[in-house]
């Protein structure tokens, strides 16, 4: 007989939502395995502070599960989870009115230990040292030039082709109208095909 | 149909380039103009390095701190779920089922005794009659006991000082309605704004 997590690890988002309503915690510790690297990824995009991004996924996590009896069934789970974690960024950065950010670690970090801390690691393990190079400076770049774009057109642009979610999903998980989602993702490449215009010569 | 020089790419068209979906006529365009084609490349690579990007993965302990903060539901409730659940397809049936299951037993019921339903019948009749009727007698008693009770009896013993009463009172209502009105009205010119 397959393991309990093992039969989870195979269960859609529905099913593993179900088994968590029905009290069993290796459901909710699936869910947090299934989204906490998405989650985080986003967060951290929006905020470029390690210690931040922990603390704003943790929240977004605790309010998703605490309030997994509420969730409806006809909405996909994944759109419900990035729409708390984008609000719960916004919020933050509303609060802290940070709209701009840096790659080079938290602006709020004092000492030299805390800007290390908070700075962006770019690139994969598993690629070769000449892919290591070469996605790091792309990747570096690109990461320098969210970093400028507006909170809205961030979260946008990242669920659109980071994510790879459809336009409709986006309407619905940021609560925007689709006209509007389609405007900001466009101007969000538009400013990064401004800023990364030094790529065309290559 | 579009003419493929006449104008250049639209967003939604790049959009339509970049998911392979576009239009023949987009396609001739992006190839024969120059402009078009290095935007949809620069477009293209921008897009790439996007998707390229990593996922960053919080610190081990995360999920544990996250289980912290989280109520699971617990057991017996859980259980009620349970079986609430699995009888959810079969609710309305069995609702149905029990109400017609009900009412046929009240039925039986009565046709059985039914002596002893007339009787407990008309005794909470006549409870319900006298204690109505203990009320009004009280009520009557308390409004005459009151000190405007006299004077509003002469008042309505005519019939011409009762109608410029009522019209009197009328009169005061419409004009406190009609200062409440005005109190709250919204205002109508502009509203300046704190920033600006």
């Amino acid at each position: 007989m397959p393991e309990a997590g093992a039969v989870l690890r195979t269960a859609t988002d529905q099913e593993v939502v179900t088994e968590a309503r029905r009290g069993r915690e290796a459901a909710y510790r699936e869910l947090v395995r299934r989204y906490e690297a998405p989650v985080f990824s986003l967060i951290f995009r929006m905020v470029r502070d390690r210690e931040l991004a922990e603390d704003l996924a943790q929240e977004t996590f605790i309010k998703v599960l605490n309030a997994i009896g509420s969730y409806k069934p006809e909405f996909k789970f994944s759109s419900w989870v990035f729409k708390i974690a984008n609000n719960t960024a916004i919020d933050h950065l509303r609060r802290r009115e940070l709209d701009t950010l840096s790659i080079e670690g938290s602006p709020h970090a004092a000492t030299p230990e805390a800007v290390e801390a908070t700075t962006l690691q770019l690139g994969s393990p598993d690629e070769s040292p000449l892919d290591r190079v070469v996605a790091l400076e792309l990747g570096g770049e690109i990461e320098r030039a969210i970093a400028g774009l507006r909170p809205e057109y961030r979260s946008c642009i990242m669920l659109r082709h980071v994510e790879g979610r459809a336009y409709e999903e986006i309407s619905e998980i940021l609560g925007l109208p689709l006209g509007t989602v389609k405007t900001y993702i466009h101007r969000a490449r538009h400013e990064l095909r401004t800023t990364l215009q030094h790529l065309r010569e290559e | 149909m579009m003419d493929p020089l006449s104008a250049h790419l639209t967003n939604d068209d790049l959009d339509a380039l970049l998911d392979r979906s576009a239009d023949p006529a987009v396609v001739r365009h992006a190839d024969a103009c120059a402009e078009c084609r290095a935007l949809a490349g620069l477009d293209a690579r921008v897009v790439r390095g996007l998707e390229g990007l990593p996922r960053f993965a919080p610190s081990a302990a995360f999920a544990d701190r996250v289980m912290a903060g989280v109520a699971v539901r617990q057991a017996p409730a859980a259980a009620g779920l349970r079986l609430l659940d699995r009888l959810a397809p079969r609710r309305a049936a069995l609702v149905a089922v029990g109400l017609v299951a009900a009412v046929s037993l009240s039925v039986v019921w009565g046709a059985l005794n039914r002596d002893l339903l007339t009787a407990m019948g008309s005794g909470t009749l006549d409870l319900l009659g006298g204690w109505l009727w203990n009320l009004l007698r009280a009520t009557g008693a308390a409004l005459a006991a009151q000190p405007w009770y006299g004077p509003l009896r002469e008042v309505s013993a005519s019939p011409v000082r009762l109608g410029t009463a009522l019209i009197a009172v009328a009169t005061g209502y419409g004009a406190i309605l009609l200062a409440l009105r005005r109190l709250m009205a919204l205002p109508a010119g502009p509203r300046p704004y704190a920033n600006g």
